[in-house]
């Protein structure tokens, strides 16, 4: 492994040129002429003569409450994903009020959009220093398509077809579904969050933190299953919910810092599994209903300890330990619910365990006022302790399969990392990293893998006050297989040389500038480019180039107006190999993302009452896929438009009683042929939802009245 | 033990010793070296003195009129006289607990032509460096997250407080989620690019901020990743694809950034790339998973099926993992 001493040699090197410059401390030279620390030399401050007579005295009790009358111009479904705007709920209202007394107690009290689907809520109370108790509740409303249509009934964990059903095989292609009796369903998912954190700040050098999550979701989501080459969709009733419990103590002293969290997660879900109705002919006598798994109720846990030492405000040293442990014990579903191909399991229950393990030791030290090092160590693993058993599948409800071992999926990744910084001027700088990585994977293949690259850093300043950052990389990725699983091929196994495990060329660079061209004007200018090329790699991912590259512009024209400006454009191109091991083809990807925007603010209108603001956004997506064969064949494009426009015109009533205009326009036009094109029977062997759009071209306008207090 | 068998022990024990070599190095110039100590034994330097009546002198000039409105500070923890160890505190330097003191500032009179003495305004300007007004942040804010500061990503970026808070404010807006992204995003421009995709968290909309997944002031790894790991950070919403499974498919306890692009995507589900070419980046060596999905397909009867809707899902719907005995396909 070549690549391990070019690493190594020039660690050593290098920590051998850094012990002799510290020796020598030849940076301490320079940092005098460079140092301003003078500035923070100081004399005793005689703060008893110090009243603080003008000082204002904190408003006590603050806030407003807003009123939101709003028209939908369009039922735009997945319009209301995250805003919750809908056409049929066009009054909301907002309010906020805060306390604060000179005592240090405080309190805040937030709802937004009372009356829509996106309610938010947030409390906050404490004593400044002491203590802090909060409340987060959101509602985020997922909507995906509106009216699926499908035959399936939900009937107690059973998605069930009528009475009636024709098999869909059996239809002729040219006769057309009687969906007249079909349901039409939402597909939409809302998310309920409930956060609970509270922290207290102890005399003692002791801190307390608790913080509580909960996560419910529910709602409808889309869902398939298949028998052998069969195929249909499933609209799946989702219950579920997430639970999170993190307690931490921390002790801090003036040079030493610990902290010891406890961490605690449970997923729940109402159901275990579901039976379905296959609507096409069954191959076996017997498999009607199908039966698949719902995601299993699980736990994790989680021990952390935090130790940071740091013996000046020069010098740290940082340790991190943590002890995970991922489990789940729900009862296996039987092969198969066909009783003419049941048999038994070796196992009624999976006692699934995953221990993980997280190290990290850094240390940091700022040798001289213009050099600091930095040097990282940290071991992840995660060591899947669960029981492995000869399974004997029913293949979808329809044959006995062969048998097979549920392999568990471990791995360990160690990292190293040595940073060198080095201020060479007051504000230019320059920093060169050298990384190190080393991944072992096993399951179906025990792999290793070790990374290593260099990074640098330029950060500079010129006399007209431009900023230039540049950074770029390269890292080198070298696979080496130690062994794989005995009942699997070299050709059929797809793991064995799939593009996060083969060998690797990456190299990066970025570029920011920025510069104050005048008082009033300042621009950007941002540029990115990644170029990964895979070696050795038979199959799959070969080229992953990306490039991004952005400006914007912020003009002050006038005192009380501002005009911003930005572009920005990603393009990814990728290039996968893929076939037998005797008859390649390629497939080519290209994304391109154009983001268009800008913004106008003016404020101090109308007898210094009014304010306008102005915001425009365009972003088009283009995803493009051309495949080669024997002949080159290019699939249509994937495009997807969304623009908005703000108009947004606030005027102040009276001192407490101001009114805002909103007009918007948005439009969503996304055109995917894998969604236009799908039938309610596409082909002979897939039953659909049908060809469902999220598209919408709506014009929203609201107007708010603001009393604040 | 053969040739190669001895090659590798004695390598792996030079790796070792290079190792614990470099790190006892570090540690023990580290705690030899220090920078401050160094710079206040030889610094000729002229002492700033003071203001006369602290907070007030400041307030003469600098109201709610000035070009930076500063009293919205006193409806803040940094200005409220009992804020326990705050600034307006009994014991605080008030506006000199931050920018400095104030020195010959605080000059009546200027003569003609000169300049008035510069204070830290945490802004360009200023002739110390961020790590210099850093540390007066990091003077009182010691507890917790802000602790892991030094050495850490944003740190070594020469980042300074104040290029992310606000002082100056009842609320700090980086604390609003909503803020976030306009603010990271000045900086991390591809992510903010990615947040504008067709398919992406709600992030534009508020309810996620980005430090819902990251920690700003330091993390024990790259990403600075509010958790331990990617996965660990997305099963706090997505805990239903943790299991552990009981067929388990490697990528995804790998990493969801193998398939998956957090920030954004021009393809549904946030994926990287489209079913069934993401899929075929693994599977593609014999059997159905090879196959040619062209343009064809779409007028083909029989074959569609692997390149509409769900695509491979369409069949493999258990990708995230299947718990089901018959699941080894992640059909079930």
């Amino acid at each position: 492994m070549n690549g391990v001493s070019f690493i190594n040699k020039r660690l050593i090197i290098y920590t051998i040129l850094l012990s002799c410059g510290a020796s020598a401390s030849p940076f301490y030279a320079s940092s005098a002429s460079i140092s301003s620390e003078s500035e923070l030399s100081t004399s005793a401050a005689k703060i008893d003569n110090w009243h603080c007579e003008y000082c204002p005295n904190a408003q006590e009790l603050t806030g407003y409450v807003s009123l939101n009358f709003s028209l939908l111009s369009d039922d735009a479904y997945t319009f209301s994903t995250n805003t919750g705007i809908e056409k049929d709920k066009p009054v909301f209202v907002s309010a906020q009020l805060m306390y604060q007394n000179d005592q240090g107690q405080y309190g805040q009290f937030y709802l937004d959009k009372l009356g829509l689907d996106s309610l938010a809520l947030t409390g906050k109370a404490g004593l400044y220093g002491s203590y802090q108790f909060t409340v987060d509740y959101q509602q985020i409303p997922q909507r995906k398509y509106h009216q699926l249509l499908t035959p399936f009934t939900f009937n107690d964990n059973h998605l069930q077809l009528p009475d009636y059903w024709q098999n869909l095989d059996t239809i002729s292609t040219n006769q057309g579904l009687d969906t007249s009796n079909w349901q039409q369903l939402d597909n939409a998912i809302d998310w309920q969050k409930l956060a609970l954190n509270w922290r207290y700040f102890s005399d003692d050098n002791f801190d307390y933190a608790l913080n509580y999550q909960q996560l419910k979701k529910s709602g409808l989501q889309q869902f398939s299953a298949a028998q052998l080459i069969n195929a249909s969709y499933l609209p799946l009733p989702i219950n579920q919910q997430t639970e999170l419990l993190d307690g931490n103590i921390s002790y801090h002293q003036d040079k030493l810092y610990l902290n010891l969290g406890y961490f605690i997660s449970h997923f729940s879900n109402s159901n275990d599994s579901f039976f379905y109705d296959n609507p096409f002919s069954s191959y076996v006598a017997g498999s009607k209903t199908g039966q698949f798994s719902a995601e299993p109720e699980n736990q994790a846990y989680k021990i952390k300890l935090n130790l940071n030492y740091r013996p000046r405000m020069t010098t740290s040293l940082k340790l991190y330990a943590a002890l995970g442990k991922m489990e789940q014990n729900n009862a296996l579903l039987p092969y198969s619910n066909n009783a003419f191909l049941a048999h038994d399991l070796p196992v009624d229950d999976f006692n699934a365990q995953v221990a993980t393990k997280d190290l990290s030791l850094r240390l940091y030290n700022k040798w001289s006022p213009t050099f600091k090092i930095n040097a990282k160590y940290q071991y992840k693993q995660r060591d899947n302790k669960s029981n492995r058993y000869n399974f004997t599948p029913v293949v979808t409800d329809t044959f006995i399969g062969d048998s097979i071992e549920n392999i568990p999926y471990d791995f360990t990744k160690e990292k190293w990392q040595l940073d060198a910084n080095w201020r060479f001027y007051r504000k230019q700088k320059a920093s060169i990293s050298l990384k190190k990585a080393n991944t072992t994977r096993f399951a179906l293949a025990h792999f290793k893998n070790t990374e290593q690259g260099i990074v640098g850093k330029l950060q500079l300043q010129d006399q007209a006050n431009r900023h230039y950052n540049i950074k770029a990389s390269h890292f080198k990725r070298d696979g080496e297989k130690q062994s794989e699983n005995h009942y699997l091929a070299v050709s059929q196994n797809p793991l064995l040389y799939r593009y996060n495990t083969a060998d690797r060329i990456e190299n990066k660079a970025n570029i920011h500038i920025s510069s104050n061209l005048s008082n009033q004007l300042a621009g950007n200018i941002n540029g990115y480019f990644s170029k990964r090329r895979y070696h050795q790699s038979t199959l799959g991912l070969q080229d992953d180039n990306r490039y991004h590259y952005g400006i914007d512009i912020n003009w002050q024209f006038k005192p009380h107006a501002n005009f911003t400006l930005f572009f920005q454009q990603e393009k990814i191109n990728a290039t996968s190999k893929i076939g037998s091991r005797f008859s390649y083809w390629t497939s080519k990807h290209h994304d391109d993302i154009v983001n268009l925007g800008m913004t106008l603010k003016v404020s101090q209108l109308i007898d210094d009452k009014a304010s306008l603001s102005i915001e425009a956004l365009n972003s088009d997506g283009n995803s493009q896929s051309k495949i080669t064969t024997t002949s080159s064949e290019k699939l249509p494009d994937i495009k997807n438009i969304w623009r908005r426009l703000k108009v947004n015109f606030s005027y102040q009533i009276s001192p407490q009683l101001s009114g805002e205009l909103l007009y918007q326009h948005e439009k969503l036009a996304s055109d995917d042929f894998a969604i236009d094109k799908l039938e309610l029977k596409t082909g002979d062997n897939l039953l659909t939802f049908g060809a469902l759009t999220p598209n919408y071209n709506l014009n929203y306008t609201s107007m708010k009245f603001t009393y604040t207090f | 033990m053969n040739e190669a068998l001895i090659k590798s022990v004695i390598n792996k024990a030079m790796k070792v010793v290079v190792g614990l070599f470099i790190i006892l190095t570090l540690v023990s110039l580290s705690f030899l070296v220090d920078a401050t100590e160094q710079k206040k034994q030889s610094s000729n330097t002229e002492i700033a003195e003071y203001s006369k009546a602290g907070a007030d002198t400041c307030l003469r000039c600098h109201d709610q009129e000035s070009t930076f409105p500063v009293l919205a500070i006193f409806n803040s923890a940094h200005g409220n006289k009992n804020a326990k160890h705050g600034p307006f505190s009994s014991s605080g330097l008030q506006c000199e607990s931050c920018h400095g003191a104030a020195g010959k500032h605080t000059v009546k009179r200027l003569r003609k032509g000169r300049v008035r003495a510069a204070m830290i305004s945490f802004t360009d300007q200023d002739t110390i460096s961020n790590d210099e007004k850093n540390q007066l942040c990091l003077s009182c804010h010691q507890a917790s997250t802000t602790r892991h500061w030094l050495g850490s990503t944003h740190q070594s970026s020469d980042l300074a407080c104040t290029d992310c808070h606000q002082i100056h404010v009842r609320n700090d807006p980086i604390l609003n989620s909503a803020q976030q992204l306009e603010q990271c995003g000045q900086c991390h421009t591809k992510e903010k690019i990615a947040s504008h995709s067709a398919f992406s968290h709600p992030l534009t909309s508020g309810q996620m901020g980005c430090t819902d997944c990251h920690a700003a002031h330091d993390a024990n790894n790259e990403q600075l990743l509010a958790s331990d790991s990617v996965n660990e950070t997305c099963y706090q919403c997505h805990a239903e694809k943790r299991g552990p499974f009981l067929w388990e498919h490697e990528p995804v306890s790998d990493s969801c950034l193998n398939c998956h692009r957090p920030h954004g995507s021009n393809q549904a589900g946030l994926l990287t790339q489209r079913a069934p070419y993401l899929c075929q980046n693994c599977h593609s060596s014999d059997g159905h998973p090879s196959f040619s999905s062209g343009s064809d397909y779409l007028q083909g009867q029989q074959a569609s099926a692997f390149l509409l809707g769900r695509s491979c899902a369409n069949c493999h719907a258990k990708v995230h993992g299947s718990n089901h005995p018959s699941g080894n396909k992640l059909l079930r």
